[in-house]
């Protein structure tokens, strides 16, 4: 219970911060910046559903970020404007797309299951690049950002900083009530004993394709925001090894909490700015990072950070 | 009296080794029926297809005279198929209560609701801690799983199959493992079942099976080579040579 | 369409699943031997390039390099090996993933540290270079033909080793069940060591080989081993056989898909639509197919592991 109310009141005081902060007259690249760490963190916590709760390890996650960019891009490049149109097709086409991908991977288990999500999401990737219409490669750049009932309110970038915000804590909360459910129990205990939960009348599959589906459709969610304030998508969005940064994030932050996501987005985004403002190769340093604390801290990065799960 | 479990010609290959050959038999009302056979007997093969885990070659599976052979093991459940393993197998991370309450949700229509409802709580809640006091487990019902004594986690076993309410228990082994105070105990937990639910019991100590048994079935190289009352099994000069020779000491 | 180029793009893509096969050949031992996820296999492929690319810069020798660099590749697999793969055995898949994507990361950066981000490449060696006719009509690359070749032997050699020899009775038997290998007393650390770092060394030998026809490049084992994990899931975690047949299946459907998608399309629809499609279909197609397999068949063509 204390347990809880702790976890509630450092996810209340970073949304608070988050809220205050376009208020205390930072130059506006920190604000824009922020906002992209809000919607990477989106990804993070719909993430931190299917593998800190589910036990998956989902490496193709950036594919529904990119999917969902897309969705909004290929519209606004229609002229097609309304931002709710571009929620509900980003959000709709990468959930669709984990429904068709996630009914093959659920399966599946082990290692079988990380490659093939790694797979799909390398499709996704693909395709993207052939996608010659839409910039193919080289991305597409988006003249303008979606508009609001037909204002142009979203150009404002205080005003999509919100919106940003205001979708992390609803998927936040969407979290946080769905592993709160009999649904969520359910997965939670497939990820230490399946056997035992289809035992006492559960299709874990089914439970673990949905959690898949719902993260997708957060993670679509997070792409038609970041589409909306970088102006532009490009298949880089989806590489595979954002999908290894988003499981970085995740674990980091402390899987199977409510505000460890949050806090693991951006503690990698900022320790990448970072090392990359003290040497080029900063990779190298990260790489290290990585490694080491697997290495060396008791049951992973994880084990360094006191946590519920496992 | 229709049987709550059927099992009619179940066959199963692995490749050019046949585990089950045309296994049939029956658990009816109020019964204990105790499945035994040597290593390698193939009962491990035989649970797994009645659990719904394995679909066997040829044959069916009937449950309360429905035919469920082509239904997966978590609809099997649910129609009231209760089992437990071989090797204890519960929620490592969670209470003993929310063991049994999982279970109580699995068979609620609620089980899958994606928000919490506060009404199946309670209800999953209450009915958890009778489930517990059934076993003898209800001063235990906040410790992790992970706590428990061996004894404790096969009694937990049954209280969460229990909390199913169903038609028929499937015991793998329920005695692997446990020393003879734990053995005594659950003996006398799952005699104590028996008025309340029909069981297939599948035991290595025959000293167990031949006191809960009310019938016995003996199955080696995949065959049901003998069935009857424990002393008419006992008494079968097959079953001495084929299986009870080695157990001499034990009887 | 026609039947030359169709012949050729059949041999270029059976060259291409070859190059698969023997990246393949080794992770899908690990997988199945060790139940570890290792990322950093493609890492191996790019060092097997760049050593042969680099080696046959200083010597002047493709084939000098070539033999030079095959010990170095077992030597690179062994030292990855002891340093973070085997700590890494027990853990979880979660660690495994995490440690071994950082092995990627500080490869991938060393490299481009080491000899710069531009490509390098590599002149076909003299006697193997120029083409032949195979048909009337039909030039095909004499190299090409070698790596064709290098492949079929060396998958021959592999599986006269996995058949025929006690080192690949241990392995055949630690894919289907660690435990009882570890039971009978033999060293499985040693076994894990020793199929690692072979396993390095062929996916290795596949960089090498395809210095000369492609660039060689920081991170171009990255996309190498995402093809090699639909060769491995499509073919069972754990089987060579599958493997092979697997890697030979994507390298033909990716090759064949790539030059004639959009050729075939336009019989049933516009050219213009056709042109669109053709791309986007033809980059899917080995994904497809894998879905395909899997929805069938969840453990692959030819499961190695009894259970699940």
């Amino acid at each position: 219970m204390t347990r809880t109310r702790r976890d509630l009141l450092v996810l209340g005081l970073m949304l608070g911060l988050l809220a205050a902060l376009p208020f205390l007259g930072l130059p506006n690249w920190v604000l824009t910046y922020t906002a992209r760490i809000m919607a990477f963190a989106i990804c993070a916590v719909a993430l931190d559903l299917v593998l800190g709760y589910g036990g998956m390890v989902s490496l193709g996650h950036a594919a529904f970020l990119g999917i969902g960019s897309y969705a909004a891009g290929i519209l606004l490049a229609e002229n097609v404007n309304d931002f709710f149109i571009g929620l509900v097709a980003g959000a709709g086409a990468a959930g669709l797309y984990a429904l068709v991908t996630g009914a093959v991977a659920v399966r599946t288990k082990g290692v079988a299951f990380i490659m093939i999500t790694l797979a799909f999401g390398q499709m996704a990737f693909f395709v993207a690049n052939a996608l010659s219409e839409y910039g193919g490669s080289d991305g597409l750049t988006l003249w303008s950002r979606a508009e609001i009932g037909g204002t142009r309110a979203l150009a404002r970038d205080t005003n999509l900083y919100f919106v940003i915000l205001f979708f992390l804590a609803l998927s936040i909360l969407i979290v946080r009530l769905v592993t709160a459910s009999p649904f969520g129990i359910a997965l939670r205990a497939a990820r230490s004993n399946p056997e035992r939960v289809t035992a006492l009348g559960y299709d874990v599959e089914r439970v673990r394709l949905w959690a898949y589906v719902l993260a997708a459709v957060l993670c679509g969610v997070a792409g038609v925001l970041i589409a909306n304030l970088s102006s532009f998508v490009s298949p880089a969005l989806m590489a595979w090894q954002r999908s290894g940064e988003f499981i970085i994030m995740v674990i980091l932050g402390g899987a199977g909490t409510v505000w460890g996501a949050l806090a693991g987005a951006f503690a990698v985004l900022i320790l990448e700015e970072a090392l990359s403002l003290a040497t080029p190769h900063w990779k190298i340093l990260f790489g290290l990072f990585l490694i080491l604390a697997v290495l060396f801290t008791r049951g992973g990065i994880a084990g360094l950070f006191d946590r519920s799960a496992k | 009296m229709t049987a709550v479990l059927r099992l009619e010609g179940l066959t199963k290959r692995f490749g050019a080794l046949v585990v089950s050959d045309e296994v049939s038999l029956d658990v009816r009302p109020g019964e204990i029926h105790a499945l035994i056979g040597p290593n390698g007997a193939g009962k491990t093969t035989l649970i797994g297809q009645i659990a719904g885990r394995i679909a066997p070659d040829a044959g069916r599976v009937f449950l309360g005279g429905e035919d469920v052979t082509a239904l997966p093991a978590a609809t099997r459940a649910r129609r009231g198929l209760a089992r437990t393993f071989q090797i204890s197998a519960l929620v490592g991370d969670m209470t003993a209560r929310e063991n049994v309450a999982l279970a109580i949700r699995g068979r609620s229509a609620g089980r899958l609701a994606p928000i919490p409802l506060p009404g199946l709580e309670r209800r999953c809640r209450a009915e958890a801690m009778d489930g517990l006091a059934e076993v003898g487990l209800a001063d235990r019902a906040d410790v992790p799983v992970s706590a428990l004594s061996h004894g404790e986690r096969r009694a937990l076993e049954l209280a969460a199959a229990l909390a199913l309410e169903p038609k028929l228990l499937l015991l793998d082994e329920p005695l692997a493992g446990a020393g003879k105070d734990e053995s005594k105990a659950l003996v006398k937990l799952i005699g104590s079942l028996r008025a309340k639910i029909p069981m297939l019991l599948v035991e290595h100590d025959m000293d167990a099976v031949f006191r809960l048994a009310d019938r016995v079935s003996v199955l080696v190289y995949g065959r049901i080579v003998a069935s009857g009352t424990p002393s008419e099994v006992r008494a079968d000069p097959l079953v001495r040579s084929a299986y009870l020779g080695e157990e001499d000491e034990a009887c | 369409m026609s039947l030359t180029l169709f012949a050729v793009q059949t041999l270029n893509g059976l060259q291409f699943g070859l190059m698969l096969f023997l990246v393949a050949a080794g992770l899908t031992l690990v997988f199945g031997v060790m139940d570890f996820i290792n990322l950093a296999h493609g890492v191996q492929y790019m060092l097997g390039a760049y050593l042969t690319a680099v080696l046959a810069k200083v010597t002047g020798g493709f084939f000098t390099a070539l033999l030079l660099a095959m010990p170095l590749t077992l030597l690179l697999g062994l030292v990855l090996e002891r340093l973070v793969f085997r700590p890494l055995y027990a853990r979880g898949h979660l660690d495994q993933v995490l440690a071994t994507f950082g092995v990627i990361l500080i490869v991938n950066e060393a490299v481009k540290l080491a000899f710069g981000a531009a490509p390098i490449s590599v002149p076909v060696p003299e006697i193997l270079s120029g083409s032949v006719r195979l048909m009337d009509g039909l030039l095909f690359p004499v190299y090409r033909l070698a790596i064709i070749g290098a492949g079929l032997g060396t998958a021959l050699l592999l599986w006269l080793v996995i058949d025929g020899t006690r080192f690949g009775m241990l392995v055949r038997a630690g894919a289907t069940n660690a435990p009882m290998v570890s039971a009978l007393g033999v060293d499985v650390r040693r076994l894990f060591t020793a199929v690692t770092a072979f396993g390095a060394m062929l996916a290795g030998f596949a960089g090498a080989m395809v210095t000369p026809i492609l660039s060689v490049e920081p991170g171009m084992g990255d996309g190498v081993l995402i093809l090699a994990f639909v060769v491995i899931v499509v073919g069972g975690v754990g089987s060579i056989r599958g493997a092979f047949i697997a890697a030979l299946i994507v390298g033909l459907v990716d090759t064949l898909g790539r030059s004639f998608a959009t050729d075939l399309l336009k019989l049933v629809m516009s050219a213009s639509t056709a042109n669109h499609v053709g791309p986007a279909l033809s980059s899917m197609a080995i994904y497809l197919l894998m879905a395909g397999v899997l929805a069938f068949r969840p453990a692959g063509l030819f499961p190695s592991r009894s259970a699940g």
